[in-house]
């Protein structure tokens, strides 16, 4: 029997595809539902949006803009790996991820104020936190269970970095009956103000979506000439999303000179996809 | 070294017909020490290309790249290194400006100390403005003598 389950794998990439042969249609349809007025966009259209993979990404620039995934089925083991732009917010601690049971609590909340993403997880005051910087891409991935020493593992890596920022585990909580039925992305709840931009949402019930490749830019799964030729391609496109991987090598949300020679120094190195 | 060799047989070798973009190789060894020509045959089409040479004694071989991209035509930038036992060549123009048709001889690289066994070219990939992959042939220029 199949247990993985794809909930939302191209919620943003599905409006990457579309935007293939529009201009201006990155949606967020794939959702089940949209709160406030997060916008999803391409880097080069008005108001630009920066994006992590594919075409198109969210903006969340007030509290209250996000999107909800209602397809998990009161789930007892979750995975998640989404992608945060930490933008410009400041000013407050604002919820960016929440994993919900049926009646609203949050069993897993991640937060950002500015400085740092923390992460909770339901049955514990505990949380552990992740030190970021602005207007970088991070990529956060977790892994809860639900039993009766259940658990939650995080991993995040971004900024440029092909090596995650140390965040230990919370483990050994009793929340066998704890359940997810709801995830939701986005400027959820809090304070602060400033946009977020997310993108490349995937979750799944038992195997982790994992990281996707920095610099792959054509999305062969592989980092060589031809990632640097749609990078090359993507700056003189004045950022049009030419390439339909992840080109932004550098991870700062824009595409450019540097990414280029990021990618350069990765093809030098032999890097493969599993050490970026 | 014979230099003369070298581009004989990269001229003979390009002066089949051919449809591809090709990497043509061709190895002496001389005292231990593997000289490699890398010559590239260009359809005209190409705007990066890359080349991957499979060094055996891996990373403890003693490497030497200073002409390994010393033919570049002025159109194009390129950088040789040595990671994870590989020696890794990279050409391109920073606007996607196709290289030059015809045969051009690259550079050469020097291996030394890396037991019986000769290096391998094991990778070649041309790719045009588009980033679309172009046939790429690897072609053995065979023992220069």
């Amino acid at each position: 029997m199949k247990t993985n389950k794809l909930l939302l794998v191209t919620a943003l990439g599905a409006a990457s595809l579309m935007a293939a042969t529009t201009a201006s249609a990155c949606s967020l349809s794939a959702w089940s539902s949209v709160s406030g007025t997060p916008v999803a966009n391409q880097p080069d259209q008005s108001p630009s949006v920066a994006r992590y993979s594919g075409a198109c990404g969210m903006q969340a620039d007030a509290i209250g803009d996000f999107v909800t995934d209602n397809t998990p089925a009161d789930e007892a083991s979750y995975r998640v790996r989404f992608y945060v732009y930490t933008g410009t917010h400041a000013g407050g601690t604002a919820d960016i991820f929440q994993a919900r049971n049926g009646t609203g609590t949050n069993i897993i909340r991640v937060q950002y104020n500015g400085s740092q993403l923390s992460f909770g997880m339901n049955g514990t005051g505990t949380t552990r936190t992740a030190a970021v910087v602005p207007n970088r891409w991070y990529g956060v991935e977790l892994a809860w269970e639900a039993a009766a020493a259940g658990s939650l593992n995080i991993t995040v890596k971004g900024a440029g970095s092909s090596t995650p920022i140390a965040v230990s585990p919370i483990t050994g909580i009793n929340n066998s009956s704890d359940r997810i039925a709801e995830a939701r992305l986005g400027k959820i709840a809090g304070a602060g103000t400033g946009f977020i931009n997310f993108d490349s949402f995937d979750s799944r019930r038992t195997t982790s979506p994992g990281f996707l490749c920095r610099g792959d830019a054509n999305n062969d799964g592989a980092i060589g000439a031809q990632d640097r030729i749609l990078v090359t391609n993507e700056i003189a496109a004045f950022g049009a999303p030419v390439a339909t991987g992840q080109p932004d090598a550098n991870e700062d949300g824009a595409v450019g000179a540097q990414d280029r020679i990021v990618i350069t120094n990765l093809i030098g190195a032999f890097a493969d996809c599993s050490d970026v | 070294m014979n230099a003369t060799k070298f581009a004989v047989i990269g001229l003979a070798l390009a002066s089949s017909a051919t449809f591809a973009d090709e990497l043509v190789v061709t190895q002496q060894e001389k005292g231990g020490t593997h000289a490699i020509a890398i010559d590239y045959v260009s359809e005209g089409k190409a705007a990066a290309f890359e080349f991957r040479i499979e060094v055996p004694g891996g990373a403890t071989a003693k490497v030497s790249l200073e002409k390994c991209m010393e033919g570049l035509p002025k159109s194009h930038l390129g950088q040789c290194t040595f990671a994870k036992g590989h020696i890794i060549g990279l050409v391109y123009n920073d606007s996607n400006e196709p290289f030059p048709a015809g045969v051009h001889k690259i550079g050469r690289v020097y291996v030394s100390g890396a037991g019986a066994g000769k290096p391998v070219v094991n990778h070649f990939l041309a790719a045009d403005a588009k980033a679309d992959k172009l046939p790429s042939v690897i072609r053995d220029g065979g023992a220069a003598k």
